[in-house]
């Protein structure tokens, strides 16, 4: 417990540190423009809850949610199920990105932004909200799969990544326009503060437990096809609709 | 107030529970294993939850509104496009996505990881400071593509392309980390700032719709991936000579 106390201590002294340049860039902007600052008292606050909040974060997410996606891509490896690993990789990428708040405002956002555009019925906007999380949700699930299936496999992600633009140069030719300018941002909402981690450590535990793969070459780069398999899922909803 | 922090508090919560929920069910129904130190695992999720909920306070009544109106503000101004008014516009963006990298939490949590498993070879703050210069650099791109009206996915496609040329001349030991960093690094605090500053400016330009605000936070991404692998060329570089 008194170990706790001193290392959240000291993660408190590293978020004030990581904090201070935005603060910096915000308040020498806003003071440069004459723009209207809130009242001291209103900053200091809101500095010192920011300063907590990342401390407990960070120790959170090393505390727990590190290690627990770690152990349990251990576990799998170790019972020498594959396949539940896979199904796993799948309910967890869908599951931890559909309810995302985030992918959620940005998908309603969108939606308004293609009835005011003339893109889609008002009547439809509900629908197309929903049809952009799921496919969203989607990309990032299958995103999961192909990291884990990287890993065990032993393909190079650079390479993968690049394999990757040929079906999206197809589908870009045949969606509409309206998608492929929306399309690259959501993937990269969907994946929060919570998701990403989790996503992270069941790289780096996978690499762990297997013998012939290096927890820091190989197990990171989990999360990098969520740059391009959400989009491509978008553009294929995007067609198909 | 206090319904804000409720409010917070519930949307973290609800971001957290499918996770957790998979998490559970695979553990203890597929695997049967039990869990490891749960009483670690219920004060984590637990500082978790808390300094999330802080975070998103934080950041909602302090650093968002000071943001939204610095960017509203650069924005207008830089309608007339006199070169002093794109330079602050540009200076703004870059520092400010600069700033927003370094206060990201997970970005925090997986320099601390990699820094473990390379043995001290990765350093956190080296690392920490290429991302921010990565997204700072990558917003910049991404706004003076949105303004000259560029279209998204060639120079998407012609970047993963550089990225691959680069990977080949970099050490693998930091390849997959640095083409995950844009993912892990755009998250709570960075997303929502660039957006801003992506709409404000989206809402200025000709036929202003706010779907040309779409495309920032995919060219940012690529942009910490460029930096990182720079950053350890340079290194073996300096090494050698």
């Amino acid at each position: 417990m008194l170990r706790l106390l001193q290392d959240l201590l000291s993660a408190m002294r590293e978020s004030a540190l990581t904090l201070a340049p935005l603060a910096l860039v915000l308040l020498g902007f806003a003071l440069a423009l004459g723009a209207a600052l809130p009242p001291l008292g209103d900053l200091l606050t809101g500095g010192l809850v920011l300063v907590v909040g990342l401390a407990l974060v960070v120790k959170g997410l090393e505390f727990t949610l590190f290690p627990l996606a770690e152990g349990i891509a251990h576990d799998f490896v170790s019972k020498g199920s594959l396949r539940w690993l896979l199904l796993f990789a799948l309910t967890l990428g869908f599951s931890a990105t559909v309810a995302e708040p985030a992918l959620a405002a940005v998908a309603v956002q969108t939606a308004q932004a293609a009835v005011a555009g003339g893109h889609i019925d008002a009547a439809d906007a509900v629908a197309f909200a929903w049809g952009l999380r799921l496919a969203t949700a989607l990309g990032i699930a299958l995103s999961v799969v192909l990291g884990i299936v990287r890993i065990l496999r032993g393909w190079p992600l650079p390479l993968l990544l690049l394999a990757l633009l040929l079906p999206l140069l197809l589908l870009i030719l045949v969606a509409p326009p309206l998608m492929t300018s929306l399309a690259f941002d959501m993937g990269i909402s969907a994946m929060s503060t919570l998701a990403v981690p989790v996503v992270v450590a069941l790289g780096i535990g996978l690499a762990a437990s297997l013998a012939q793969r290096s927890s820091l070459i190989d197990g990171f780069g989990m999360v990098a096809p969520a740059l391009l398999l959400p989009p491509l899922c978008v553009l294929l909803w995007g067609w198909l609709r | 107030m206090m319904v804000q922090a409720g409010e917070a508090l519930l949307a973290v919560i609800s971001d957290l529970l499918p996770i957790v929920l998979v998490l559970a069910a695979f553990q203890g129904l597929v695997l049967r294993r039990p869990l490891r130190r749960p009483s670690q695992v219920v004060i984590g999720l637990s500082l978790l939850i808390v300094g999330l909920a802080l975070v998103l306070y934080g950041l909602e009544y302090t650093v968002f509104p000071l943001g939204r109106e610095v960017a509203g503000t650069l924005a207008a101004a830089a309608v007339d496009a006199t070169a002093a008014s794109l330079l602050q516009l540009y200076l703004f963006l870059g520092a400010l996505g600069f700033a927003a990298a370094l206060a990201e939490p997970v970005l925090t949590t997986v320099a601390h990881r990699a820094a473990q498993l390379s043995g001290g070879a990765i350093q956190p703050w080296g690392l920490r400071l290429a991302v921010a210069m990565g997204i700072g650099l990558g917003a910049c791109l991404g706004l003076l593509r949105m303004m000259l009206g560029v279209p998204l996915f060639p120079l998407l496609a012609v970047l993963f392309v550089v990225l691959y040329l680069q990977a080949r001349v970099t050490p693998r030991l930091v390849v997959n980390l640095a083409l995950d960093t844009g993912v892990v690094t755009i998250s709570t605090v960075t997303a929502p700032l660039l957006v801003a500053v992506g709409i404000g400016v989206a809402l200025q330009l000709d036929g202003g719709s706010a779907a040309d605000g779409f495309g920032l936070l995919a060219v940012t991404a690529v942009g910490p991936a460029l930096t990182v692998m720079g950053y350890a060329q340079l290194a073996v570089w300096r090494g050698k000579a």
